[in-house]
């Protein structure tokens, strides 16, 4: 090299090598600043940032409480089932994972390859299968498929009580009837499980935290094979008469237990999805309709109770019309003459009706039709109850007292009208109705328990005068069809025109027939409403005699003690009773004397003739007849033991937990039914349980407990 | 004076230096990898062992050797350039590789080396104080057509980096001032109209770096993942291996492109400043080299790998913190990948042999 390149050499590297360098040196300062600004003034914003989006938790629910019936029956349960899902894109080989996957998963084997490409994150394959189906997929081993266990809602009465239960969505979060209002007691606590995913959303590690509880169990006061014989009569009538719809109600009138309550067209909660909001409405307490004649009821008891008439006191009713303004009232007939106030009710006399509402006025009438819980919730447990239709009197027009005597210009709901009814059953109070018996623990210990709300409306001189004039509706007047065979009863027919356009309709009617049983010592009070009956379109003929068959099947179920004759006209059972005369239980004598064990006449087992002979034996009314051979209890668990003493009337001794290892006496052993029998379960815990026999319907809860 | 080429050639700091970020980009490919396989980790270990090879072997050659046949190396490179064109390996969207049996090779990182000489041998060439309009359209054409190959391949981002070298060198080699500006006037201009040509993933690319919040879950998400990995690395890092956003896929190319994202995750502050301030000191290092050189054409050919290097580090880094458009181009001596590894060896044996050759002189 020489001395001039040299010197260029010398020329232009201080100058713009290290200017290079100090550009270098400068942007690499910039580059260490927002190093620092990341790392050391926001590290805990992005720290946060980098957790949100690694972590995330799903919370799964613990098994949802049972609902069982009076007699610990069970109505809901929950069920062991699994759930098949894929992460999206971690099935290698999605047409194997269909192609096994298809037999076991109600999907073609199409959709199942289809769904494994095309999803994103984390899907579902299916959902609630059933537990043996979870074990065979986990030993297939496919590799991306994720199958856990779940809890799955199972109704194993299928429509039993379903507008009562209401049902469940897909995460078991209850969706209606007592399912719905009683979510929260029922569900179970929340496991949380952490989840670790990264960057395509995949779950790579899942630990749940702390362990939790399921449920309370949610007892009714449904008693469940009086369930069913209602849903069979209110279905048989409803064809029978080509309705559209209709309800039925049985209520314990001392307690305001509703031991049946339903609803038709009914539907499966299993498959809820497949049912329209008609099947699902529970008409019983949505469905507003005008009473008709069974109003007549709250006109003469208001009347007698505030002394405007006296029992007995005649009234003319010889004009067969009342006018009032311009509208004239007339009886379904021409005239029925004079008439006793007794036989007001009993001929349904729509002048004798009115003349009474006019002697009560205006504000005494509709005081007391709100007394009797008209116009108001009756607060029964189960969502959305309608209040129905009442106006107050400075709305109503001179004709509406008129009106409202007879049963129109109002709208009540079933229930409302079915609490109405108690209301001469129980000696003259307004019982709130009860669906909910106890909320039990998941181990059996009783956390809540429901007890009677009453209120006196009318006092019982009242009541009893009612209650003759309704047994001769029964007996001689428009309900005769509802004479329930071997038990006393009384009761009202109702007949509404359905008000369809601003007009009362003259072809669509609600039939309705509502009383008490029996009346020696009532028990229950039942309404059956029949809504747009064709062919008949009479309460009297549609309804009634769907009465007589509830309360026929609900009384002998409840082993109440008969109180009235037989027709002698029946000559089988007269037969029967000259075999044995010394079985038949009187009317007179019964009253109030407590039913001898063995004395249940064998005559009720006849009456089981009276509807279908049922499939499902453990769902028949056990009418026991005698004695039978004690069952072989052991192995079964405490649940299942309580459930078959249940069906055959035996009382239970519980010591220990676990399952029955040994009973006293043992199986095969002739027992009466309401005996009681001694079994032990395998442990060493203490505790005694007794279970004690229902015998009319309005016994504290059923299980007793006693921990020593 | 072989014993003093060899004193002076292997610099023992450099060779420290260089080694240590190798040897922590080895690390950060280890713990990038899946847990249980090695493979990458030991892949690397093998380039960065032939590099180092490499290296020994072109500092030990006279360094004119480079200079003196930069055409060949050029013309070699561009054939290499062609041949990808035609048979060439399609990979992340780039027809960049020549897979040669088990392994895949990148002619555009060769590119990089060739076109560096060839330059520096051009302008060292000169017998003027500032290059002439023949000297800088020569420049830029052997510039161009090189990264018009590469450009061709899908690759702009690699492209891209054959820039900075260029400039480098150009502007050492005494470019005039006015040019300079008069140039960079003209590049400001012109750039609504290239604007125009960019393709709309890249267009999105340069919005979201102005913006990070445009689109986190789109094209934002490199960037923003890459940040937040950064960022909740705290002071000290989380530790070897316990990175959640680099571990569970939330950066992608993690190993590679965005493996300062994961070191300075898992080491902190701590570790990424001693990345940067080794880079320093590795620039500063060869820098001497080019401030002591007496001769033009070491100067020229240690300024373009002092370019070459520096680019690479401010344009990588810039993009995982988020300060720079994600253009997908290697951290030198840290990122995973064979070619560029090879070639940043290779680059420090040319300027070390450079360096050993001009104290000889």
């Amino acid at each position: 090299m020489n001395a001039d390149s040299q010197d260029r050499n010398q020329a232009l590297v201080p100058g713009r090598v290290i200017l290079f360098y100090m550009v270098v040196l400068a942007s690499l300062a910039g580059l260490v600043i927002r190093l620092v600004d990341l790392q050391v003034l926001k590290r805990d914003y992005y720290r946060q940032l980098a957790e949100a989006q690694s972590e995330g938790h799903v919370y799964v629910r613990f098994k949802r409480g049972e609902i069982l019936d009076r007699n610990l029956r069970e109505l809901a349960v929950s069920v062991e089932s699994g759930s098949v899902g894929s992460h999206a894109g971690q099935v290698p080989e999605p047409v194997k994972a269909a192609e096994a996957l298809a037999p076991f998963l109600p999907l073609s084997q199409e959709k199942i390859q289809e769904t494994l490409v095309s999803n994103t994150g984390f899907t579902y394959l299916a959902r609630k299968i059933p537990p043996h189906q979870v074990t065979t997929i986990n030993a297939l081993k496919l590799k991306g498929i994720q199958v856990d266990w779940d809890m799955k809602r199972t109704y194993p009465q299928w429509e039993l009580a379903a507008h009562v239960l209401g049902f469940v969505g897909v995460e078991n979060e209850g969706l209606g009837g007592v399912e719905y209002l009683y979510d929260g007691v029922m569900r179970g606590e929340k496991a949380r499980v952490n989840l670790k995913v990264d960057g395509r959303r995949h779950v790579y590690n899942r630990e749940s935290s702390d362990a939790g509880s399921g449920g309370n169990i949610l007892v009714l006061n449904l008693d469940e094979s009086i369930q069913y014989s209602v849903e069979e009569i209110l279905g048989d009538t409803i064809r029978e008469w080509k309705a559209s719809s209709g309800s039925a109600i049985v209520m314990d009138v001392h307690t305001g237990e509703i031991l049946a309550l339903a609803s038709h067209p009914t539907y499966n909660p299993n498959d809820y999805t497949n049912y329209g909001p008609e099947e699902k409405r529970n008409r019983a307490i949505l469905d507003i309709y005008e009473p008709g004649s069974t109003f007549k009821l709250v006109t003469l008891s208001a009347a007698l109770e505030e002394g405007v008439v006296q029992s007995g006191e005649l009234v003319d009713c010889r004009v067969g019309t009342v006018r009032l303004g311009r509208k004239v009232y007339r009886e379904a007939k021409r005239s029925y003459g004079t008439l006793s106030f007794e036989e007001i009710l009993a001929k349904s006399s729509n002048v004798g009706t009115i003349k009474m509402g006019l002697r009560l006025g205006e504000e005494r009438f509709y005081s007391y039709i709100r007394r009797f819980g008209f116009g108001g919730k009756t607060g029964i447990e189960l969502p959305g109850e309608q209040v129905g239709l009442l106006v107050p009197p400075e709305r109503w027009s001179r004709i509406s007292i008129g009106a409202l005597s007879i049963g129109q210009e109002l709208g009540v709901t079933p229930i409302q009208m079915v609490r109405a009814l108690a209301v001469f059953g129980n000696g003259g109070y307004l019982v709130k109705p009860r669906l909910v018996r106890q909320v039990l623990s998941e181990d059996g210990r009783v956390l809540e328990e429901t007890s009677v709300e009453r209120e006196r409306v009318l006092s019982e001189e009242t009541v009893r005068t009612i209650r003759n004039a309704m047994r001769m509706v029964v007996e001689r007047g428009t309900g005769r069809r509802a004479q329930p065979t071997g038990y006393s009863a009384g009761g009202k027919t109702g007949t509404a025109q359905k008000f369809v356009d601003g007009s009362y309709s003259r072809t669509r009617f609600v039939a309705s027939f509502g009383g008490i049983a029996p009346l020696s010592n009532p028990v229950l009070a039942a309404l059956v409403v029949i809504d747009e009956p064709r062919v008949h379109h009479y309460g009297g003929i549609v309804a009634a005699p769907a009465f007589r068959r509830i309360m026929e099947r609900a009384l002998v179920s409840l082993q109440v003690p008969q109180d009235r004759r037989l027709p002698q006209s029946n000559k089988r059972l007269a037969r029967q009773k000259k075999k044995r005369p010394n079985r038949r239980v009187d009317v007179a004598s019964s009253a109030g004397e407590p039913w001898p064990r063995d004395g249940v006449p064998s005559e009720l087992s006849s009456l089981r003739g009276d509807g279908d002979p049922k499939p499902d034996g453990g769902r028949s009314l056990t009418v026991a007849t005698g004695t039978f051979p004690l069952p072989d209890l052991s192995g079964l668990s405490l649940r299942e033991a309580l459930r078959k003493a249940g069906s055959l009337s035996l009382r239970l001794r519980v010591t220990g937990s676990g399952v029955v290892v040994a009973q006293h006496p043992k199986p095969g052993t002739p027992v009466f039914p309401e005996s009681m029998c001694q079994i032990h379960l395998g442990g060493t815990e203490s505790s005694t349980y007794e279970t004690q026999q229902l015998a009319l319907g309005r016994r504290s809860p059923r299980v007793r407990e006693s921990r020593r | 004076m072989m014993r003093r080429r060899f004193r002076t050639g292997l610099d023992p700091v450099l060779l420290i230096l260089v080694s240590v970020l190798s040897l922590m980009g080895g690390v950060g490919v280890y713990s990038a990898a899946e847990p249980g396989s090695s493979g990458l980790f030991v892949r690397q270990l093998v380039w960065i062992a032939l590099g180092i090879g490499l290296c020994a072997v072109l500092v030990s050659l006279d360094y004119r050797l480079y200079t003196d046949y930069a055409p060949v190396w050029y013309c070699g490179g561009l054939a290499l350039l062609v041949l990808v064109l035609i048979y060439g390996s399609e990979i992340n969207g780039s027809r960049s590789w020549l897979v040669l049996g088990p392994i895949q090779i990148q002619p555009s990182e060769m590119g990089k080396l060739a076109v560096l000489l060839i330059l520096a041998k051009s302008l060292a060439g000169m017998n003027r104080r500032h290059p002439g309009t023949w000297q800088l359209l020569k420049v830029g054409v052997l510039t161009l057509v090189p990264m018009v190959l590469v450009v061709l391949q899908g690759d702009l981002g690699t492209a891209l980096m054959y820039l900075p070298i260029m400039l480098g060198i150009v502007v050492v080699a005494g470019l005039r001032k006015r040019v300079l500006v008069w140039s960079m006037v003209a590049v400001l201009c012109a750039s609504p109209a290239v604007w125009i040509y960019l393709k709309d993933y890249q267009k999105q690319r340069i919005l979201t770096t102005l913006d990070p919040e445009l689109d986190p879950q789109g094209v934002g998400y490199q960037t923003r993942q890459s940040q937040i990995a950064i960022g909740s690395g705290g002071v000290f890092g989380r530790g070897i291996g316990q990175g959640s956003q680099s571990h569970f896929g939330f950066v992608p190319e993690i190993h590679s492109d965005f493996i300062f994202a994961l070191l300075a995750e898992e080491t902190g502050l701590i570790g990424a400043g001693t990345i940067l301030l080794l880079y320093l000191l590795v620039l500063t290092r060869l820098i001497r080299i080019a401030v002591e050189a007496r001769d033009r054409t070491v100067i020229l050919v240690v300024t373009g790998v002092v370019c070459m290097i520096s680019s690479h580090v401010l344009v990588n880094v810039g993009m995982t913190l988020g300060l720079l458009p994600p253009i997908g181009i290697p951290l030198p001596l840290l990122s995973y990948g064979g070619s560029f590894t090879i070639v940043t060896f290779a680059a420090l044996g040319v300027a070390l042999s450079a360096q050993s050759q001009s104290y000889v002189n």
